[in-house]
């Protein structure tokens, strides 16, 4: 509960990482809107339940709103994972640190961010290869079940985003250097030590991506209707409130540490 | 009962951890009812069968070989001449021979594959039919033929001389066959099965033997109508009554065209099994020791549904198919006529022989398992299995009843066929009813054909022989079974469904157990329908919009024509007005002049002349609707008979907010629509399609940088 104290106490971390999140939807997903609009040129459809057939003739005619839209969806990937590493630094000092600075906030949450950068996008490489590694260790481990080996690969991904939590933590509120790739196994290690660490965190991802799965089941659901919308957004916001609770708990377990 | 629920809570976590895979639905037990004794149904159910139909009738006597995948026997066939020419030859059909090798005209079409599936590189690639030996029985009065054990000691030998393509084969007569003579003919045949991949053939135990006996093509005035077995080209058959005796494997769940009159007890690890088919032009049979059996009634007809374990969880949901097909195909097209109708499910493994039909027996397809994921998303279809059930029932009537030349006129039977399966889709699900969903969008039986029309229905007209379309030009399907179904769905639609299902019910009476041609299905349609049906008493001009059916049909049918129209522009300008110099009464100019309106001020409704431009952008030319809606929300209806390029609508003093082209969607064959509507501009109407693309991509950007992010 220590770790949810710290999210809390930290509201406008929180709003404007979800401002930050919904404003690039909205504006990645305004292209689409511009090329289905160019594509319609003034006509209109409409039976808002049968966009199916209506997409497989506009899409005929204009396939390029496919590449718009193929562009839109590979940006956001790209853009939340890069987004993830640049606020990560001031994230973590944040969590750890919730007093009132004033002004100085901002300052000092653009120096964690940048002056961390170069080592926590070393410690995510790290978190590929551990990410790499355990995907064939969880293949070894399922055989042919690939329902097995799904829910092991997952088990394990988890794992994996707890050590580069912990060793991020380490690295900007502990000051460690981080460079060695022997910290980050530290880092892992002390999660398989803490079984504990590995179920909070790993509960959180759990949540997170099943958060994440649940915006795509709203928006096929709901297509087009704008209930639908405002619940995915509403979802989106749980969903980086769960990612800053999970951080939360590196920050935690770097101070037990 | 401990035990049973700690069966059921493991089974229940079982559910919750693997989802699709543990939770499908256990196999119910089987269930077997009465074998009918009659292979037809009363006739004061079925009505009667016209007198002199019946010219080839056939008993077989065959055995399979289900280690080596053969079936060795004899056809006895005796065959009337209803033509005013005598014939000095019998044609037969030696389809299996299609498979034979690859410069056969079937397979060199197909290039070793038939609708996704692929032809085995092994052992079993090859099919083929062999007749080693044929005999004339008898010539003139025939004795009675029917037991195969009966062999005429002085039958005269003849030989069969096959085609340039082997799947056509000649047997000269030792003198010819008058006008209302008859010949018998005995044939001594071996045929190999392939591994299927195309309609017929095995997989393992699973036999399916379909044109696996020498078949007589049919005789018209001008000679025989035998068609080259090709890709596309189906069957052509006279009716009659057929005796077969298989001899199968104990093991063997056999499935056949017709009713089982007798099974004698097994005799060396074999049993022999006698059908009977009345009435019918062709006869097909499966076994396999893997079947489940699932016997229903329909009223007085028995469904027999034969399927593997694997896909026993879905005999339901194809027998309510079935159902509904029967209500919905027996109220329309008049009372199906045979006692018995069998399902038989290919095993997942013999995906080639699935979705095809003969006399009272189909194949059909596998409900497509979907992964929880993708059911939670809310994915339902009935495209896979039970559309599959349906089309290939409707074949029953198109052409199994309505028996007409499909290698000549496939549209005959597919097309119309297609045609008579959304009816009954509809019948069964309410009108326009839905055969897939995903979430909260829906694909309806309309969508389904109309999606396909672009793309496919404008290289070849509708009616061309089978052999005609190429495969590469992928234009089979969309055009012989959706635009078929298009042009008669918007028949109907343009005259209105109750004027055009009697005509067409006429047709279904007078064609029943006959072979009627594209000709006669327009004859009498422009019979019964009138050689132009009113559609609106007041077009634009104050004249009547009538539809001119036979031409209507030549378009549809013999051209590629294809209906497109487009609201290429709708606004609003000022109206004439009477300002100028008029000449007055007295023979004076005056000036009148306007009330000057400050620029940018909108006119008033008076001042204004809603206009519109309708545009004929395909060549088909056919009666359209187009509603105008004005300011206020006033709507207005009114036909145009969609003969000229264009057409400029006026409204003096009317102020016009948008137009719709066909609002009531009537013209199926329109395979564009989405210029159909048209706002004016600087209408604050979205185009009901931008707004929800952008939301779902917004939805899909959100997941991933949430999913992804920090």
């Amino acid at each position: 509960m220590k770790a949810l104290r710290r999210v809390l106490r930290v509201p406008g971390l929180w709003l404007g990482l979800c401002a930050l999140h919904l404003g690039l939807a909205w504006g990645l997903a305004q292209p689409v809107a511009g090329a289905v609009r160019t594509a319609m040129g003034g006509h209109t459809w409409t039976d808002p339940h049968r966009l199916i057939a209506a997409l497989a003739e506009l899409l005929a005619q204009s396939p390029a709103i496919v590449a718009v839209f193929a562009a839109a969806t590979v940006a956001s990937g790209l853009l939340g994972a890069a987004i993830a590493l640049l606020v990560r630094g001031g994230v973590l000092l944040r969590l750890d640190d919730a007093s009132d600075r004033g002004s100085r906030a901002w300052a000092e949450f653009g120096r964690a961010s940048l002056g961390n950068l170069p080592v926590l996008a070393l410690i995510g490489l790290y978190g590929l290869v551990l990410r790499l590694v355990l995907s064939f260790v969880a293949n070894a481990l399922a055989g042919a079940h690939a329902l097995v080996e799904l829910v092991v690969l997952v088990l394990l991904l988890t794992f994996a985003t707890c050590a580069g939590d912990l060793a991020a933590a380490r690295r900007v509120l502990r000051g460690e250097r981080g460079v060695h790739p022997r910290e980050y196994v530290r880092a892992c290690v002390d999660v398989a030590r803490s079984p504990r660490l590995w179920l909070a965190s790993g509960a959180l991802t759990l949540a997170r991506w099943a958060v994440a799965g649940a915006i795509v089941l709203v928006a096929v659901h709901g297509a087009g209707e704008a209930w639908a919308s405002w619940s995915a957004r509403g979802l989106a916001c749980v969903a980086v409130f769960l990612a800053l609770w999970r951080m939360a708990v590196a920050v935690e377990a770097s101070r037990r540490a | 009962m401990l035990a049973v629920g700690s069966r059921l809570l493991r089974r229940a976590a079982a559910c919750a951890l693997f989802g699709a895979v543990a939770c499908e639905p256990a196999a119910a037990p089987e269930r077997r009812v009465p074998e009918p004794g009659d292979p037809l149904r009363p006739p004061d159910v079925r009505g009667p069968i016209p007198a002199g139909i019946k010219l080839a009738d056939y008993v077989l006597d065959a055995s399979l070989d289900a280690e080596k995948h053969t079936v060795s026997g004899t056809a006895r066939i005796t065959w009337r001449n209803h033509t005013r020419a005598p014939v000095d030859s019998l044609v037969l059909h030696l389809y299996m021979n299609g498979f034979r090798a690859e410069d056969t005209a079937w397979m060199a079409e197909a290039r070793g594959a038939h609708r996704g599936a692929r032809q085995d590189k092994g052992e079993g690639k090859w099919g083929y039919i062999d007749v080693r030996a044929a005999r004339l029985l008898a010539h003139g009065p025939t004795a009675d033929f029917k037991a195969p054990e009966q062999r005429d000691a002085a039958a005269t030998p003849l030989a069969l001389v096959e085609g340039a393509d082997p799947s056509l084969g000649t047997l000269a007569l030792p003198r010819p066959v008058g006008p209302d003579e008859a010949v018998t003919v005995e044939l001594d045949f071996f045929t190999q099965l392939p591994r299927v991949f195309a309609r017929t053939g095995y997989d393992g135990d699973f036999h399916m033997v379909g044109q696996w006996y020498p078949k007589l093509a049919v005789r018209h005035e001008g000679g025989w109508q035998a068609h080259v077995f090709t890709l596309h080209s189906e069957f052509y058959a006279d009716f009659g009554d057929y005796e077969v005796h298989l001899d199968v494997p104990e093991d063997m769940v056999v499935g056949a065209t017709g009713v089982l009159v007798e099974e004698r007890p097994p005799e060396g690890g074999r049993k022999r099994l006698h059908y009977r088919a009345d009435t019918v032009h062709d006869f097909a049979w499966a076994a396999s020791p893997d079947f489940l059996e699932y016997g229903d009634m329909w009223r007085d007809v028995r469904i027999r549904q034969l399927i593997p374990r694997a896909l026993a969880a879905d005999a339901q949901r194809h027998l309510d198919a079935q159902i509904a097909a029967l209500e919905s195909m027996d109220a329309r097209f008049g009372p199906y006529p045979w006692s018995t109708i069998t399902i038989v499910h290919p095993p997942e493994t013999a995906g080639g022989a699935q979705g095809m039909e003969y006399p009272t027996l189909y194949t059909t397809s596998d409900i497509l398992r979907l992964p929880l994921p993708l059911r939670l998303l809310g994915i339902h279809e009935l495209l896979t299995g039970e559309f599959t059930t349906i089309h290939e029932f409707g074949h029953q009537y198109f052409q199994g009843l309505l028996a007409s030349d499909e290698a000549t006129q496939p549209w005959l039977d597919e097309g119309i066929n297609s045609f008579s399966n959304t009816l009954a889709l509809d019948d069964w699900l309410g009108d326009d009813a839905s055969v897939a969903r995903i979430g909260n969008q829906r694909v309806s039986t309309v969508d389904m054909i109309r999606v396909a029309l672009p793309a496919s229905a404008e290289l070849d007209p509708v009616d061309r022989p089978a052999d005609a379309y190429r495969d590469f030009t992928g234009t089979f399907g969309g055009t012989v079974y959706r635009k078929t179904a298009a042009v008669f769905h918007t028949l109907r639609a343009l005259v209105g469904p109750d004027k055009f299902d009697r005509a067409f019910r006429v047709y279904c009476d007078t064609w029943r157990f006959r072979h009627p041609t594209g000709d006669d299905l327009r004859a009498v349609l422009v019979r019964e329908l009138g050689p132009k049906v009113r559609i609106s008493e007041t077009g634009p001009d104050g004249q009547p919009v009538d539809l001119d059916v036979a031409d209507f049909l030549q378009q549809g049918i013999e051209t590629t024509a294809a209906v497109d129209f487009a609201a290429a522009r709708v606004a609003n300008r000022r109206a004439v007005g009477d300002g100028g110099w008029h000449r007055g009464q007295d023979g004076a100019l005056a000036l009148i002049e306007p009330e000057a309106k400050p620029d940018g001020e909108e006119l008033e409704d008076a001042a204004s002349e809603g206009f519109a431009l309708i545009v004929r952008e395909g060549e088909f030319r056919v009666p359209v609707e187009l509603e105008f809606e004005f300011k206020g929300g006033e709507r207005e209806r009114l036909w145009w008979d969609g003969q000229a390029r264009y057409r400029l609508f006026t409204f003096p003093g009317k102020k016009l907010t948008g137009v719709a082209v066909d609002p009531d969607d009537k013209l199926l064959l329109e395979g564009e629509r989405l210029d159909n509507r048209l706002r004016v501009p600087g209408s604050r109407q979205r185009d009901g399609i931008s707004d929800p693309a952008a939301r779902f991509s917004e939805a899909v950007d959100l997941a991933l940088l949430g999913g992804l992010g920090l």
